[in-house]
């Protein structure tokens, strides 16, 4: 051994003292000994003195994080289990009390109902001030109403002609049934509940389980924070399965896929579900979608007869005629199938496609190691796959036989050379405070990061770029409408994560839409570009700060509304003909940050949910009209609207809400749509809107009629 | 609790009044500290909705085992203590991310919608993803001295570990976190490159068919 070496080994400890006291002189006052030697050893040694110059600044970069909020419902939840800690202990007491007789029984009973009352009071006044004021401190809630075993979701997970589905819970216990609507009030007005019905899918789960519908309601797709199962459903009493204990691999799917013989329409088969006569919009809608792909400009062949099933699973009766399957879909599952093991769903809800043979949804791995990706599942297949890898990739819906991908990335959008760009039919506003205006990719590229939405085909692997600054659109199945979020993104400070910050909802024309070939992902060119969405600028800052704007809601929105709750006064309306993209109003404030978005099967008319801004559950429920001919949302005002939660579906020309159980009833309504819209007479009226009440009919709009039958009402949660 | 079949009347009102006690220190610690102790657990997990169960499951431990609670001036280690076991009990149990709610109220239950989460899907900065990747007692010890400015006897307390094992720890902790943040830039200056090479490759492809599916492996999601 070399001299030089032999005195690095003996410095070694020196060095490691040395980082030791660096280490320990930011918490405390070193020994003077050991501060001079520490000194001393700095002095002479860089590589010393840059690791105790990097733990200094360490420690001011992890205190200069933000400090993150708790929710605002911490609290109530907090207080809701800690009253069941006091009855499960009042429980005990009660029940060893017993064999003593009736008097100490009530004697012990008024104690506890002494206590809980002193607990009311006494967490009121010390707690006042620090908790939301949106839930009472030291709130009873549970105490004295306490739901029947099983407990029951709020909402339904499908409503399919008019038969509810749901996933009930009791204990670690998670049934899905299904139950008939029941008409309680008027005709327009029935409700469905979950309080009947018969279980069709069942598995336990340490934590919470969701679950998402096949079109012909033979299976469905549940997850948890872990896993994504597709779980056959029967109606007979159904196995419990744990869904934590799934492999990843049963064998049953393929042999079932090579059974099967010959197709035939899935949805006859179904016992709960009947087909009905009243879907042949859905089948219109359908045909459409086969119909338009060539305006893409792509070849996406027509092979996909596919669209014989309706787009959402809350129209499933659509299956109908000639099914005309070019080739013969693989029979569900038969028996619960883990598809991923170790993600957790992250964005909109796994849907199947229309037609039943796929599942895609967007997930990260449930360490949050990478961003999410999207994953598909073919029926027959043994696991889903992940399509994309650059882990910022959000499953946005299906349309047809593709798949609507958002993208949220860290990185600058592809400029798009200048001699295509001038293509995009985007809207020429004669007004400049459009947002189309900004909306223009022909405008600045951004320079931070970007939201990018491609149309992916799963069967064929084509995938097309949609060239506008958007996120999680969402098409209407005709393929004629979109609507999306845009607005700026924020760095959120608290861990540098990429998110909404004032936003709105917009109603866009596919037509001005500029789609082009593209590589999903780099999927091909460069597999191992697998970016985490690097941050634009370093560690976030102490708080959030808009790093990009996704362009149409740079300028403020001149779009009149009489907001839902009819409070707020329209602004002038511009007087030139509307231009797409066209905000939807469907709050009242002003920025859009958690939203949901559903199209009925015919695009006429598209339901927005927007949250509470105190609330993740409860919001608004909007129901918008749309006018085909002309491109015009009644954007001045929903023809509907409702306090609901964000559970928004349609089901045969009904749109289904469920109002939230505190401050409203609690229950599932299906309303019934206005009827299709006469061929739209093509004036708009300049004059401004006069509605101040979404109750009225927006008379102004021209693709929009009064419908005296079916006049647009307010729902009883409002 | 000393309930019993020996229970009297007396004590009954006894125990009524210890519990309405409990239940008010209990409120006020929450009132006190229920945010920093939200902000480590979310610092640990990464995760709004899983921090404010852990949270929750903090003070609901904590009610139950008052008892345990000897000096309480020490109230707030302990709830750390407390906090500790709570997140890293799951996280040795994998179970680290309960099922966000986000699809949940989409299709079942109040919960946040897809899209919300969606906002919220954590794209982490490389403090974070750096500390992510240092080992959770480490990660722990830092964010509670660091980052909730635990003195070193607190720190001591909460960990369970003598006040020099909890200095130890916090050095390899600082020690981890330099080199994790190091190899963080390090590979985000190389994601950053391969990135513009596929932008450039993607802005100049034409032919659509030579789009094509990817399969890519899904395996990369193990929990460490």
């Amino acid at each position: 051994m070399s001299r030089l070496s032999r005195a690095a080994r003996q410095a070694e400890p020196l060095h490691e003292r040395a980082r030791l006291l660096a280490s320990e002189a930011i918490d405390t006052e070193l020994e003077p000994g050991d501060a001079a030697w520490l000194a001393e050893h700095l002095d002479g040694c860089p590589d010393c003195r840059t690791v105790a110059d990097e733990y200094r600044a360490l420690r001011e970069e992890l205190r200069s994080l933000a400090v993150p909020e708790p929710p605002r419902d911490l609290w109530a939840r907090t207080s809701a289990a800690l009253d069941e800690v006091d009855r499960s202990a009042q429980r005990k007491a009660g029940a060893i009390r017993q064999g003593f007789g009736g008097w100490a029984a009530t004697r012990a009973s008024f104690g506890a109902a002494v206590a809980v009352a002193l607990v009311v009071v006494i967490s009121g006044v010390s707690l006042l001030s620090q908790v939301p004021a949106s839930h009472a401190p030291g709130s009873t809630r549970g105490v004295a109403v306490v739901p029947p075993a099983p407990l029951s979701a709020e909402a339904p997970v499908a409503v399919v002609d008019g038969t509810g589905y749901w996933i009930t819970r009791d204990g670690q216990t998670y049934q899905i049934r299904a139950g008939s609507a029941k008409c309680s009030g008027p005709s327009d007005r029935c409700s469905v509940s979950s309080e009947s019905g018969t279980t069709i899918g069942s598995i336990t789960s340490d934590s919470p389980v969701f679950a998402a519908l096949a079109p012909d309601a033979r299976q469905a797709a549940v997850w948890n924070g872990d896993t994504v199962a597709i779980l056959p459903l029967v109606s007979q009493t159904p196995a419990t399965v744990a869904i934590d204990q799934m492999t990843p691999r049963p064998t049953t799917t393929d042999s079932a896929v090579a059974t099967f013989a010959q197709p035939t329409p899935t949805v006859t088969a179904t016992p709960t579900v009947t087909a009905t006569p009243t879907v042949t919009a859905t089948s219109t809608a359908s045909a459409a979608i086969t119909a338009t792909p060539s305006s893409t400009g792509t070849a996406v062949p027509s092979e996909s007869p596919t669209a014989s099933a309706p787009a959402s699973p809350g129209a499933s009766a659509s299956v109908s005629p000639s099914p005309s399957l070019s080739s013969p879909p693989a029979q569900p599952v038969t028996v619960p199938t883990a598809i991923l093991n170790g993600y957790k769903v992250v964005g909109r809800a796994p849907e199947f496609s229309p037609d039943g043979q796929w599942v895609a949804f967007s997930a990260a791995p449930t360490n949050f190691t990478n961003g999410p990706d999207l994953f598909v599942w073919q029926v027959g297949q043994e696991r889903a796959h992940a399509v994309t890898s650059a882990h910022v990739d959000f499953f946005s819906g299906w349309l047809g036989s593709e798949i609507l991908v958002s993208e949220l990335s860290a990185r600058p959008a592809v400029s798009i050379p200048a001699a295509t760009s001038s293509d995009v039919l985007t809207p020429a506003p004669s007004d400049s405070s459009s947002p189309s205006a900004s909306a223009s990719p022909s405008a600045e590229p951004p320079s931070g990061p970007t939201t990018t939405s491609y149309l992916f085909d799963p069967a064929t692997g084509n995938a097309q770029r949609i060239d506008r600054a958007m996120l999680l659109p969402v098409s209407d199945p005709t393929r004629t409408f979109l609507v999306y979020w845009s607005g700026t993104i924020v760095l959120d400070a608290v861990s540098g994560q990429l998110k909404a910050g004032t936003g709105n909802l917009y109603l866009d024309s596919w037509a001005d839409l500029k789609i082009e070939p593209a590589l999903l992902d780099g999927v091909g060119a460069l597999p191992t570009a697998t970016p985490t969405a690097a941050t634009t600028g370093g560690e976030p800052s102490a708080s959030p700060i808009p790093v990009a704007t996704t362009s149409t809601e740079a300028a403020p929105s001149p779009t009149p509304s009489s907001v839902d709750n009819g409070n707020q006064t329209p602004s002038p309306e511009p007087s030139a003909a509307p231009v797409l993209p066209e905000l939807l109003r469907a709050s009242a404030v002003d920025s859009v940050e958690n939203w949901v978005v559903e199209w009925d099967a015919t695009g006429q008319h598209v339901a927005v949910w927007v949250a509470d801004p105190s609330s993740q559950s409860v919001g608004v429920v909007n129901l918008f009209a749309i006018g085909r001919g002309s491109g015009l949302v009644a954007t001045d005002g929903p023809l509907f609207h409702a306090r609901g939660l964000s559970s928004i579906q349609f089901d045969n020309g009904r749109l289904v809400y469920t109002t939230p159980a505190e401050g409203s009833d609690g229950k599932t309504y299906l309303v019934p749509l206005p009827p299709t819209p006469p061929t739209p007479s093509p004036s708009p009226s300049p004059s401004p809107s006069p509605t101040s009440s979404a109750a009225e009919a927006p008379s102004h709009t021209p693709t929009i009629t009064p419908q005296p039958t079916a006049p647009p009402s307010e729902g009883p949660g409002s | 609790m000393g309930i019993g079949v020996t229970a009297t009347p007396d004590a009954d009102d006894q125990r009524a009044i210890e519990s309405v006690a409990d239940r008010s220190f209990i409120e006020e610690l929450f009132a006190l500290h229920h945010g920093e102790i939200y902000a480590y657990v979310y610092r640990m997990v990464r995760d709004s909705e899983l921090a404010a169960d852990f949270a929750q499951d903090t003070f609901i431990k904590a009610y139950r085992h008052l008892d345990s609670l000897e000096d309480r001036a020490k109230a707030r280690a302990w709830l750390y203590q407390i906090a500790h076991r709570v997140v890293l009990d799951e996280l040795r149990r994998r179970r680290i991310v309960r099922f966000l709610p986000l699809v949940g109220d989409t299709h079942g239950g109040a919960a946040p919608s897809a899209e919300h989460l969606a906002m919220e899907m954590r794209l982490s900065g490389p403090l974070a993803r750096a500390l992510a990747r240092i080992p959770n007692r480490q990660r722990a010890a830092l964010l509670m001295a660091e980052v909730n400015d635990m003195t070193g006897l607190e720190l001591a307390e909460a960990l369970g570990v003598s006040h020099v094992a909890a200095r130890a720890l916090l050095t390899r902790a600082r020690e981890s976190l330099r080199q994790a943040l190091a190899d963080e830039r390090r590979e985000e200056k190389e994601r950053e490159a391969a990135l513009d090479a596929r932008f450039a490759a993607q802005a100049s492809i034409a032919d659509p068919r030579r789009t094509t599916a990817s399969h890519s492996d899904d395996s990369n999601g193990a929990d460490r």
